[in-house]
Parts: C-alpha cells; sequence; structure tokens
C-alpha cells in the first residue's frame, strides 16, 4: 500500500499524544470490564454449585426423648426396652411415609456411628460414648428429586403424623438467599459494565476532541480543499480502532495476569470454592464480550465526535 | 455567470452586517481584484464565496447554482471546483511539496500516473520542480506560496480565490505570483478573484476591481482610484 493511502498520511494521528493516551484509557476500561464479568461469572459459578447442592437435601429432625426418663435409674429395664421398640416403630413409619410421597428420591436414617462423626471434631474419641449417652436428636436426611413440587410444610405434616415435635430444615431459607445474593451482585455487575461503558464513551469522545484540536490546522486544509467528511471520519476511526487493538490487548493480558494472581493467591487446597468458580472455557469466550463492546464503542464514539463537530464548521 | 451575488448582506452573531446588499457578478473566465481597507470585509466575502460564511440574507450563485441552499456534502463537492489561496499559506509540513499539491487530486481519487502528469506541468509552469521533495518548513514564504497557488490550480477548479496572496512575500515574488494568476483564465478558463490592497499591484496587473466600503460593493476600474 502506498504511503498515500495510510490513514497517517494527511492527519498524523498516529503520531499524536493523546493516540497513545486513547489506547491507555481502552486498555483500562477493558480491563476493568474484563474483571468484572471474570467475578460475575465466577459469582454465578459459586452460587450455582451451591445452591445446587442445597436444593435437593432435606433433613427431618425428631427431638431426643426425654432426657430425664432416659437418666432415671428407677425405669425397669423392661419399660426402656419399650420405649426404644416404640420410637423405632414410630421411626419405621415415618420413613415408610417419607419413602412413599411423592418427589422424595431417597429416605436416609442418620446412624449414630454417623452422628458420631459428625461430632467428632468437638468430642473427638469421646463422640461415641456422648452419642449414647447424650438426648441427641434423630436425624433423617432425604433427597428430593430435581422436579418436585413437594413443601417443606407438606413433609412436616407427614413427619408430625408420627412425631408431633417434629421438625424440618429445608436449606431452602439459605438456597434463596444464595440467589437472591446473587441476583444482586449480578445486577451490580451489569451496573459497573454500563458505567465503564459510558465513562468509556465520554473518554473517547474526550479525547478525539483533543485530537481534533490538535488537528485543526490539517482539518481545516482538508475542509478548504473539499475533503468529504467520510474521509475524516474514516481517519479518526481507523485511528481509534488501533488504540482499541492495543488497549484490548494489554487491558485483556493484565487482567488474565491479575485473575491468575487473586486465584494464587487465595487459593486453598482443602476448599474447592475456587475450582467450582473457575469460569468454564465457554464462559470465558464472554469475556471477550466486554473488550469488543469497548473497542466498538470507542470506534463508534470516535466517528460520531468527529462527525457532529465537522457539522458544527458548517456555521450559518 | 460562474459568481453571481444578489444582495447579499453578511454579518456575525449579532454584531451589525460586515457586507450589506452586496450586488456583483463575474463571468467565467474573468480575473478580478477584492479591494477594500482593513476590516472592509475582503475576508468574509471571499469566505462566503467558498462556501466557509452563510450570508445573513440574499442569493450567492456559484455557475448558474443557488449555494445558499446546500446541505454541507453539496458544499464540500462545491469546494472541490473552487481553489482556495490563502496569505498564510496553509500548507501541510509533514507532506513534501509533491504530495502538499497533490492532495486534492488524491482526494478525488484519481490515478496516481494522472496525478504524476499534472504534477509534472504544474511543477514546471510555477517552477518548483527542484523543490518537489522538500518539506514546507525548509522553503522560504515565497516558495511556499507558489506551491500554495499549484495545489489551488492542480485540479483546474472553475474558480480560483486568493485572500491577500502577497502579504507574505517579497515585492519580486508579489510581482510573479501576480502574473502567474493573470494566467490561470486563459490556461484553465478559471474566474479568478484576488482580495488585495496592493494598488500598486494592481496598476502593474490591471483587471476591474470589486471595491468595498462601508460594507458595499462598487465594481470599478484602475482608473477610478486615486
Amino acid at each position: 500500500m502506498s504511503k498515500h493511502h495510510s490513514v497517517d498520511y494527511t492527519i498524523p494521528l498516529m503520531r499524536d499524544r493523546s493516540s497513545r493516551l486513547l489506547g491507555i484509557v481502552i486498555g483500562f476500561m477493558v480491563y476493568i470490564a474484563t474483571l468484572t464479568s471474570v467475578a460475575a461469572i465466577m459469582l454465578v459459578n459459586i452460587s450455582g454449585a451451591w445452591s445446587h447442592s442445597l436444593a435437593g437435601r432435606v433433613t427431618v429432625i425428631l427431638p431426643a426423648p426425654d432426657a430425664t426418663f432416659l437418666s432415671d435409674s428407677d425405669a425397669s429395664s423392661e419399660a426402656r426396652a419399650e420405649a426404644a421398640r416404640q420410637r423405632g416403630q414410630s421411626l419405621n413409619e415415618l420413613v415408610t411415609m417419607l419413602e412413599r410421597t411423592e418427589g422424595v428420591a431417597s429416605v436416609n436414617v442418620v446412624t449414630n456411628s454417623e452422628l458420631s462423626e459428625l461430632v467428632r471434631p468437638w468430642f473427638g474419641e469421646e463422640s461415641d460414648a456422648a452419642i449414647n449417652n447424650l438426648p441427641v436428636p434423630q436425624l433423617i436426611s432425604l433427597r428430593l428429586e430435581r422436579t418436585t413440587t413437594v413443601t417443606q410444610e407438606q413433609l412436616l405434616a407427614i413427619a408430625t403424623v408420627t412425631h408431633p415435635d417434629a421438625r424440618v430444615n429445608a436449606h431452602q431459607l439459605w438456597r434463596a438467599r444464595i440467589v437472591s445474593l446473587t441476583g444482586a451482585l449480578g445486577w451490580l455487575s451489569g451496573s459497573v459494565l454500563v458505567i465503564i461503558a459510558g465513562v468509556s464513551a465520554v473518554l473517547v469522545s474526550y479525547a478525539t476532541r483533543t485530537t481534533l484540536g490538535t488537528q485543526e490546522r490539517i482539518i481545516s486544509v482538508l475542509d478548504v480543499l473539499g475533503a468529504p467528511d467520510a474521509y475524516v471520519v474514516d481517519r479518526f476511526r481507523v485511528w481509534a480502532q488501533r488504540a482499541c487493538i492495543y488497549g484490548t490487548v494489554y487491558g485483556l493480558g493484565l487482567a488474565a495476569l491479575t485473575a491468575l494472581i487473586i486465584m494464587w493467591r487465595t487459593g486453598n487446597p482443602e476448599v474447592d470454592i475456587l475450582t467450582e468458580a473457575v469460569p468454564h472455557w465457554t464462559q470465558l469466550v464472554l469475556l471477550f464480550l466486554p473488550a469488543l463492546a469497548t473497542a466498538l464503542i470507542a470506534q463508534f464514539t470516535a466517528s460520531y465526535t468527529v462527525r457532529q463537530l465537522l457539522l458544527s464548521r458548517d456555521e450559518s | 455567470m460562474s459568481v453571481d451575488f444578489l444582495n447579499v448582506s453578511i454579518r456575525y452573531g449579532t454584531d451589525r452586517e460586515v457586507l450589506k446588499g452586496v450586488t456583483f457578478a463575474l463571468a467565467e473566465g474573468a480575473i478580478c481584484y477584492l479591494t477594500g481597507d482593513s476590516g472592509s470585509g475582503k475576508t468574509s466575502l471571499i469566505r462566503s464565496m467558498f462556501l466557509a460564511k452563510h450570508p445573513f440574507s440574499g442569493v450567492i450563485r456559484l455557475f448558474d447554482e443557488d449555494v445558499t441552499q446546500l446541505s454541507r456534502a453539496q458544499k464540500l463537492e462545491m469546494r472541490r471546483e473552487i481553489g482556495i489561496v490563502f496569505q498564510d499559506f496553509r500548507l501541510i509540513d509533514h507532506l513534501n511539496v509533491y504530495d502538499n499539491i497533490a492532495l486534492p487530486l488524491r482526494l478525488r481519487n484519481e490515478s496516481e500516473k494522472a496525478i504524476a502528469q499534472q504534477m509534472e506541468q504544474a511543477l514546471e509552469l510555477l517552477r518548483l520542480t527542484d523543490q518537489r521533495y522538500a518539506f514546507p518548513p525548509t522553503l522560504s514564504g515565497g516558495q511556499q506560496q507558489l506551491v500554495a497557488i499549484a495545489r489551488a490550480v492542480i485540479h483546474t477548479p472553475s474558480l480560483v480565490l486568493a485572500d491577500e496572496p502577497t502579504g507574505n512575500v517579497d515585492i519580486h515574488m508579489a510581482e510573479r505570483i501576480m502574473q502567474i494568476f493573470h494566467r490561470f483564465p486563459k490556461l484553465f478558463k478559471s474566474t479568478v478573484v484576488i482580495a488585495t490592497h496592493s494598488y500598486s499591484l494592481i496598476r502593474d496587473h490591471p483587471a476591474p476591481i470589486v471595491q468595498l466600503a462601508n460594507g458595499r460593493a462598487e465594481v470599478r476600474q484602475i482608473s477610478d482610484l486615486r
């Protein structure tokens, strides 16, 4: 391509300092937009994982039998055995009813050894004895089908048939809170991206006006020679495009580096939260959208600003 | 008519009118001077002729077309039929002489071969062949003005406007520049309008005069002047 076809031939935009400034500004915007998107995607992933793990779990809690009765040395062994037999029978009845309930995928009575494992962090080696001697509640863990419509109230109604003082912990509240929090953070991320887009447009417009000011003498010559507005606009569009490529490359690179450093500094092998949060490769494609959007906004803003300023030259 | 002003008034903002009811006409291939004291409105009249200043009232016709109602795109297109020379040259410093002069042709997307042919003639006519690769800041004021004139006429415009073209050059170069302008009507059939307040140059190169005074224009001959 001959030199006079170069975008820099008549208006030396690439040699202008503000052109470097525009690249830096766009890079910074791409950097913030990409990190915001990474954060949003990771939040969605974490919340999805947590929400999924909580979604189908319900625990039915049957309070422990009267502690005074268990410790009453006067109570005969027959009476205790009878009480234990009745508890076992009502437990079996409840398990059968729960298993027959539509939408319940499985019913698991938490055994003493499983309970012992649960309390081992507090009691250590004494956990087995603690479980046997303390009035711990009986737990029944339910796994619900993904598409179930059964409610916490319905399960409670079933449980209270055999155990009037039964309680049901459905984790729904936690799940709802997580979903609500994720939604709020999603809106926050979206708002940040919109603000970044607006700020980008303002900064590009300002940089374009500054550059038009420094190149005013040449542009007035082109105007006098009858150069079509599209000729000047196109030079600025290409100028913004190149600044975008430069800014996008270093903005994305810097964002990737920052994300890696954050993951390296905060990663804990015992907690797999980051494993759940790491974006899938299909989501990585989404990370290019803010960069692409920033580039398009910059090009459009530069072209629009130049066109408007050229039109304003045409005084009445 | 090449240039036709009918009752044209020009004002800036809400200030009083710089020109009031100016009426004159120039035939194709005519040459004339635009004279008047400083602030008499010479530059405003020149600007309205290359469509950079919209008249407050009246009608301006260029090449038999009313230009007061043109869109910006149409004005730019019309400007490509006009060659303009300024007192301060207005060359592009980072382009050499050849590229400065060739610019109007490149804006018209002419082929490099056609450009080269026209360039040779223009460089020869203005005796700039040796300076073709020089950059404007390295040239004298007179040479820069010759480059500006070459750029203004390289595309053989129908109308050539010059706003104080000898204002920044010595008397010998001014003489040469006037000779060059007086050749254009014959060479290109261009209508030439030269704004100047140098009566000595007008006497040496006579042509009709549009004299501006008190916002009015009056067509005179050199013999009418003191």
